[in-house]
């Protein structure tokens, strides 16, 4: 509509989630008209990443290294191993300021209908970590849909068979939450996950 | 029919389609599977798989808008292995069902399938009839009483093929001979008990047999994928 470089521009930043055509517009004229030299930043930090990111060795989550500096670091616990699904709920468990073990990213989880099995998930590079380290605990953090369920209850069957101890994240009400805004299945969880206080 | 308003179904399949929007596929017992998107929100609460929910929908085409769905219950627990026998029902139906075909035997057998396998019961037989019920469903009944298109009677002595589109077939020399053979055989004892109601190991494992036959006649070149989660390795 504008020029062609710029509808090239608006179209480019549509593939960003939630970014529609008057978003996309607005982020290209913003760039072109208020910071060009941000926009510059942007493109040269969008090719290095695209062309240097790759996947972890060990865990399979992002990172230009061999092995991302969660895996490198001598000061996290290797006793310990937390698997969850994409390397998004890695950067939530490192928020929570709580974890210090290690991580092992499975890139999705079951789910047959979407062709994802256990080949698809890397298990094998799993137990061979279970195998070859020596962890203690592996802390199954997948999340609480049936597919995540059923790929947490895989992983423990076959990890216990090497005599690791396997764990779930706890399920349950929300901090701050209120019981009569909370879904009947998830309340029905807690109840059957009580503790004693 | 344009409009429907709340009918019970199920989520046997969801995949997004756009940052907003999601690709149901549910079955119900008026209207078989249905598949059509769904506008989701992040305060939109989560579909999940073995939770019955009430839907609405619009459209005159096999593909239909969600104009909105409640849970009416919680999911059935499954917990384990009953997770991938769920998984495995989920993928019949959405492999096998045609869409918007009244299914209300076949509805009824999916959820007695999944209260049993929430109650932690065998889930065996409980599987077995659904996959009967869904044969049945597609025009499929077999006889355990009689031989496949004619109304000789079963013997117990006799030994048996199982052929996916008439039933049971004697064995005789020529058959037995034949390229097309299965390379299974079937007694007629184990068959008749079955008739009479019986639930052997002898009698489920033959059900196991002839309805994994049936399946893969229907299913075409493409494996079930589900079947994958029960292999010990």
């Amino acid at each position: 509509m504008l020029s062609p470089l710029i509808d090239q521009l608006i179209a480019a930043l549509r593939v960003l989630p939630g970014v529609g055509p008057k978003s996309a517009q607005r982020m290209a004229l913003h760039l072109l008209e208020r910071n060009r030299a941000g926009g510059e930043h942007l493109a040269k930090s969008l090719l290095s990443a695209c062309a240097q990111v790759k996947r972890c060795d060990l865990c399979r989550t992002l990172t230009e290294q061999p092995r991302c500096y969660i895996c490198a670091s001598e000061k996290r616990d290797g006793t310990l191993l937390c698997v969850v699904e994409n390397p998004m709920d890695v950067v939530a468990v490192e928020q929570s300021g709580t974890f210090r073990g290690k991580y092992f990213v499975l890139l999705g989880r079951l789910s047959p209908m979407d062709g994802i099995g256990p080949g698809e998930l890397g298990l094998d590079l799993l137990m061979e970590r279970l195998r070859a380290e020596p962890i203690g605990e592996l802390i199954v953090a997948t999340n609480p849909t049936m597919e995540g369920e059923a790929t947490a209850f895989y992983i423990a069957e076959r990890a216990k068979q090497l005599n690791v101890t396997v764990s779930r994240i706890a399920h349950g009400v929300p901090i701050g939450g209120e019981l009569e805004f909370i879904d009947g299945g998830t309340l029905a969880h807690a109840l059957a996950c009580r503790r004693e206080i | 029919m344009s409009r429907t308003d709340l009918l019970k179904g199920y989520v046997i399949h969801q995949r997004p389609m756009s940052d907003s929007r999601k690709i149901l596929d549910i079955f119900t017992a008026q209207a078989g599977r249905v598949t059509g998107v769904v506008r989701i929100s992040k305060k939109s609460p989560a579909l999940i798989l073995f939770q019955p929910y009430l839907f609405s929908w619009l459209g005159k085409q096999e593909f239909k808008t969600f104009t909105g769905y409640e849970s009416e219950a919680i999911p059935f627990a499954l917990k384990a292995e009953q997770l991938y026998c769920g998984f495995y029902l989920n993928e019949l139906l959405q492999r096998l069902l045609p869409a918007l075909d009244e299914s209300t035997e076949l509805f009824a057998a999916y959820e007695m399938a999944l209260a049993i396998l929430a109650n932690q019961q065998p889930p065996e037989p409980h599987l077995r009839r659904f996959e009967l019920v869904l044969l049945r469903h597609l025009g499929y009944e077999y006889s355990f009483i009689h031989e496949g298109f004619n109304p000789t009677p079963l013997q117990a002595n006799g030994l048996y093929h199982f052929n996916p589109q008439q039933g049971f077939v004697p064995i005789t020399t020529q058959s037995f001979d034949s390229p097309n053979k299965s390379g299974l055989e079937y007694s007629g004892a184990d068959i008749l008990a079955y008739h009479r109601g019986e639930s052997s190991p002898a009698v489920l494992h033959l059900l196991k047999r002839v309805c994994r036959h049936a399946i893969a006649a229907r299913l075409g070149r493409e494996p079930l994928r589900s079947r994958e989660l029960f292999r010990r390795d």
